[in-house]
């Protein structure tokens, strides 16, 4: 897809001021952070279970040559194709290719953030097959055409009123109305059951590749990444290198820190593992199985300092839990991963020059490290993003300047508190008789939606030394 | 070059690239030996407690999200039960799909002359579908059910209501032990291994949970205590 990254600052001051948005992010704020933590307090060892997820997949990353190719030779064994894609192009060309092989008019897809990350929609279309997302939520923004706001909620920017608009717009209601998310999820139910059911190819992710076995895992609580694997005639898995454990009970391992961290269930209601063709007296599943296996710069992140990021199993809840994304939402971020794994893995993969910004759309708080189930250390890579940016020459001027006064000023203790007291004082003259000030020569991007409260006393350090010199003279 | 040569670049393209990032991490095994003393020395997983009553925690587990579950004190009760669990309390007949299954095959059915049971792949107009469990786990409350002719994965997806066979022997505490089982079925791994816990559901609209979206709007459990022999 491509990167509108560079627009962040604009996006994301419109996402500020769109009511609807901030009145689902309000909702999301409030739900998923709850039902996580709800979640997670009826584990009593998941600080346990987090650690051996991290294990394991520093245990594969580490010998990722050799898992790699133990997946290959299994899926080959069950009588399934592999291919390998260096770049997005490199995967959406594969993929047509099977498609047109196969003699395919219509695809139904269930989610997956990598055919997001190369654009196969479009690819495919422009080749006349008609696509169709199946998960509700991927349904919901294929009609709108937008990208997907959320990686495991694709259309949570959406609100109730806005699908039933959609719908009625692209589906032929005749007399019915559309009130409840029941009757929209029943209308959904029906139009997707022909698109499972006359689709030529069904192309799904995959939450995990399993090596030993040769299977792919889908967590999904519709069902229709296992409708897709199972009913057309050809199933394509698309999946990104890192997304190999080595045997079916190392995927276990990952899915019981998983599901809590993205949804708050204990587990979904489906996880399923498909692989290769339907075998001998198999009344149904697909004639042929491929997986394609996307690298599009994660060799590079695997040799660099940005390795960590490689263990991120996209729970999404690093997401739910920045005030910057649950401020400004997805769309504000550009391109197609947002939030803090998205800031970083944006600038990885698409190029520091179009997505510099969004590693400074964090304010340093935490909290993304701290809920990430496989221990990334994302504010620690923001940071190192945001050097880099600066060694690149890429930081805004004004900023490059405003930072190095203010390193300046702080190299020097006399001169700040100096200044410090200053301000304090030219502060509190402004402000007294309202006690708080309505607009200041240089903070009016502050000053504009909110007043700054004017300081009370004297500053921090002039309290400290008195309090310093009282304690003294005390013992005295 | 011919287009095999190209594919066969890009996978030693990445494959190389994957080998010269990781050669010299510490937690790199470079040789086979050292990788299966690795996997003969590696301590197994830790796990959530799940108790000592597997019935138990796998009903309750299981009901925390809209399934249910009953428990029956023997196999001939079945298909009584699924009588009147499906009915609509009129005269009608009940289509019940089932796949090949031998076990289910053995059940007394002439108990319940109403249902007319069809053995077959379902299709998407059926309503209500059987399923016997290969084992189900205690820990996430989930059935598992593998694909083939006994139980072909449309039977567990396209039906409306799914209703699933479980002796209380096979509930087993752990995924771990699932899969242990799984390999000591058979030979090979079954195309579709899938593990389920609760009906096909969405939150993907106004982010209110919904029931029913692609899969089975309904999840039934029928415990009994031992296996159809």
């Amino acid at each position: 897809m491509e990167s509108k990254s560079s627009e962040f600052l604009a996006r994301s001051s419109e996402a500020m001021r769109d009511e609807h948005l901030q009145s689902v992010l309000n909702k999301l704020r409030a739900g998923l952070e709850y039902k996580r933590k709800a979640a997670i307090l009826k584990i009593p060892n998941f600080e346990e279970l987090k650690e051996h997820a991290r294990a394991v997949k520093d245990h594969t990353l580490a010998n990722l040559d050799h898992y790699l190719e133990e997946f290959e030779s299994s899926v080959i064994e069950s009588g399934g194709h592999v291919h390998w894609a260096r770049t997005s192009a490199d995967l959406n060309r594969i993929a047509l290719e099977i498609c047109q092989k196969a003699g395919a008019l219509r695809v139904t897809k269930s989610k997956s953030m990598i055919a997001e990350e190369t654009g196969l929609n479009t690819v495919l279309e422009e080749a006349g097959i008609e696509v169709t997302e199946t998960d509700l939520g991927e349904y919901i923004i294929q009609l709108a055409e937008e990208p997907p706001s959320h990686i495991i909620g694709p259309a949570i920017h959406k609100t109730k009123q806005q699908v039933i608009d959609l719908f009625k717009n692209h589906h032929d209601l005749g007399e019915r109305e559309l009130e409840s998310v029941k009757s929209i999820v029943d209308e959904a139910r029906k139009v997707l059951r022909d698109k499972f059911c006359n689709a030529d190819v069904g192309i799904t992710g995959a939450n995990f590749l399993v090596a030993e076995t040769g299977r792919i895992g889908l967590v999904t609580n519709e069902g229709n990444g296992d409708l897709t694997a199972t009913l057309p005639r050809v199933h394509i898995a698309v999946a990104s290198i890192e997304k190999v454990v080595p045997t079916p009970e190392d995927a276990s391992a990952l899915l019981r820190v998983l599901v809590p961290s993205a949804t708050g269930q204990p587990i979904t209601s489906y996880v399923s593992f498909f692989g290769g063709p339907r075998k001998q007296g198999d009344p149904d599943g697909p004639e042929e199985f491929h997986v394609i296996l996307l690298d599009n710069n994660r060799t590079d992140m695997l040799a660099g300092e940005f390795r960590d990021m490689l263990r991120c199993i996209r729970c999404a809840t690093c997401l739910n839990h920045c005030p910057v994304y649950t401020s400004v939402g997805g769309h504000a971020y550009g391109w197609v991963y947002p939030g803090p794994m998205g800031s970083v893995l944006t600038p990885l993969m698409t190029g520091m020059g179009k997505a510099h910004l969004l590693p400074n759309a964090c304010s340093s708080c935490g909290r993304c490290e701290e809920v990430c189930p496989m221990g990334v250390p994302l504010p620690d890579m923001l940071r190192q993003l945001r050097t880099i940016e600066r060694e690149q020459g890429l930081t805004p001027a004004g900023w490059r300047w405003g930072l190095t006064a203010f390193m300046k000023l702080l190299q020097h203790p006399r001169i700040y508190h100096l200044g410090a007291r200053w301000t304090t004082a030219a502060l509190k003259r402004m402000g007294k008789k309202r006690g708080s000030i309505a607009s200041i020569p240089v903070g009016s991007g502050w000053t504009k939606v909110r007043e700054l409260p004017s300081p009370e006393g004297r500053t921090f350090q002039d309290l400290w030394r008195q309090k310093n010199r009282k304690g003294a003279s005390g013992n005295e | 070059m011919n287009e095999q040569d190209v594919r066969k670049q890009d996978r030693e393209k990445i494959l190389g690239g994957v080998r010269s990032a990781v050669r010299k991490d510490p937690g790199h095994l470079a040789s086979v030996e050292d990788l299966a003393k690795y996997w003969k020395s590696r301590p197994s997983a830790p796990r959530p407690p799940v108790g000592d009553d597997l019935v138990e925690t796998f009903s309750s587990r299981i009901q925390e999200f809209a399934s249910t579950v009953v428990r029956l004190d023997s196999l001939e009760a079945v298909p009584r039960y699924i009588a009147e669990y499906a009915g609509t309390g009129e005269d009608e007949n009940i289509t019940l799909v089932t796949g090949e299954d031998p076990r289910l095959e053995n059940l007394p059915w002439d108990t319940a002359p109403e249902i007319r049971r069809e053995v077959r792949k379902a299709e998407r107009t059926d309503n209500i579908g059987l399923s016997q469990a290969f084992c189900a786990v205690a820990e996430s409350g989930s059935i598992v059910l593998l694909s083939g002719k006994a139980d072909p994965t449309s039977n567990d997806f396209l039906v409306d209501r799914h209703i699933i066979l479980l002796a209380e022997d096979d509930i087993v505490p752990y995924h771990e032990d699932a899969w242990k089982r799984i390999r000591e079925a058979g030979s090979s791994m079954p195309r579709a291994v899938n593990f389920i816990s609760g009906p096909s559901s969405t939150g993907d609209v106004d982010l209110t949970l919904q029931v029913g979206v692609h899969g089975p709007r309904t999840l039934h459990v029928v415990i009994v205590p031992s296996n159809p022999s």
